[in-house]
């Protein structure tokens, strides 16, 4: 057996998958080939650091608001799987804009940070979110609070122009302004239909998008 | 009365939440999701590769849950029937979404603010993620399911759809990547 079909093997070598007659050659083989026997080191030490991966991990925040309203939803036959697709009677105008921002936001968030938050990696500092937005009343007192928050971020991003180069800062600016519109949007139409359940979460979550986004520049912003 | 065994007594109260979640009590689900987010999230956010998908997709997972809650019998636990569906939502979902955002946006230049982060630990598991991180999506998804979650080669085939062989020659990339990544 050559080194090459030897490390061709040696995947299945481990796993325990190779029929009976090629471990035993491999075996072998590693048992004369001092590189081969590298190579198996390594790989087995891979394969042990992915034993160690924690088989949990806590998300950024508690997904459980959201998920409830959607499955309220399903059961109102108002809901869907996709949420870029929802079924509602009105203002599809707002909330065709609203549903483009959110996708550009995460992606922002995540062309801004390679860094992955929620993860491993680092934890993102959470600013209170706004918990009851069921409402109109509760809605009212809910974006205020999330306009107090982002303006105190927008103040501090302000501070920190400096420190990001003008290309960032037009992409930035330009997302925050898409972002604004769509808020924009979907406030004139909830003020149209202020029980609308989609719509007000909808707002809940563009404006939690902005305050993403807004922590996650800040922080990168505070590394350069 | 004998009390039953620490597991046992588990899956009665676990088999207890389903049932109740079946006839539509919403807390009882939330017990359920309270139980098991914590796994749910995981597999999604590496298989997902960033935190936000992650979390759509971890959201999706439960209400499929939610929908196909009338067809769990019962047979297994909860978390070796959600298990598989994860999988399946969050593999059919993060290729239809990411399609969707590269049609949108235009900030890659974004990605230089990042520098890169010298810790002064071996924290390799933390490499070892970030690592993942780099593998193309094909290779990730066999290296995630394989050699994290402990599924067989033949399973992963009929979880993603493509055949046995292909699944084992992902997992050889991905490892070698993955070495190769480490070790630089």
């Amino acid at each position: 057996m050559t080194c090459g079909e030897a490390q061709e093997r040696l995947d299945g070598h481990l796993d325990g998958s190779l029929p009976e007659s090629q471990f035993h050659e491999v075996e072998l083989h590693l048992a004369g080939c001092e590189t081969c026997r590298q190579e198996e080191s390594r790989l087995r030490r891979l394969l042990d650091l992915a034993a160690t991966l924690p088989r949990e991990m806590k998300p950024r925040r508690d997904l459980w608001p959201e998920l409830a309203a959607r499955i309220e939803a399903e059961r109102s036959g108002a809901g869907s799987l996709a949420r870029s697709r929802p079924r509602l009677r009105t203002s599809p105008a707002a909330l065709a804009a609203a549903a483009a921002v959110l996708i550009a936001v995460a992606s922002v968030v995540t062309h801004v940070g390679g860094a992955r938050v929620g993860g491993p990696r680092e934890s993102l500092p959470t600013l209170a979110r706004p918990a009851a937005v069921s409402g109109p009343a509760h809605v009212q007192d809910a974006e205020t609070e999330y306009v107090r928050a982002t303006g105190q971020l927008m103040a501090a991003l302000n501070a920190r122009r400096g420190s990001l180069s003008p290309e960032t800062m037009k992409a930035v600016d330009d997302n925050l302004r898409t972002i604004d519109d769509a808020l924009r949007q979907v406030r004139e139409a909830l003020d149209k239909e202020p029980g609308n359940r989609q719509l007000t979460q909808m707002l809940a979550s563009t404006h939690q998008k902005k305050l993403d986004l807004l922590l996650r520049l800040l922080r990168l912003s505070a590394r350069i | 009365m004998t009390p039953l065994p620490i597991e046992q007594s588990g899956r009665a109260r676990e088999r207890e939440r389903v049932r109740a979640a079946q006839n539509g009590d919403l807390l009882a689900f939330e017990e359920l999701y309270r139980e098991n987010v914590g796994r749910v999230y995981a597999l999604c956010f590496r298989l997902a590769g960033e935190a936000t998908l992650a979390e759509e997709l971890t959201q999706d997972a439960f209400v499929r849950a939610w929908q196909k809650l009338p067809s769990f019998r019962g047979d297994s636990a909860f978390s070796t029937w959600l298990h598989p569906l994860t999988v399946n939502v969050a593999l059919s979902e993060r290729r239809s979404r990411r399609r969707r955002t590269s049609r949108v946006i235009a900030t890659d230049d974004l990605t230089l603010l990042e520098k890169p982060e010298r810790r002064a630990g071996p924290e390799l598991g933390v490499d070892l993620e970030r690592a993942l991180d780099g593998l193309p999506d094909g290779a990730r998804a066999v290296f995630v399911l394989h050699d994290i979650e402990g599924y067989k080669h033949h399973e992963i085939a009929g979880l993603t759809g493509v055949a046995t062989g292909t699944s084992k020659a992902q997992l050889h990339r991905a490892r070698k990547l993955l070495r190769e990544a480490l070790e630089r």
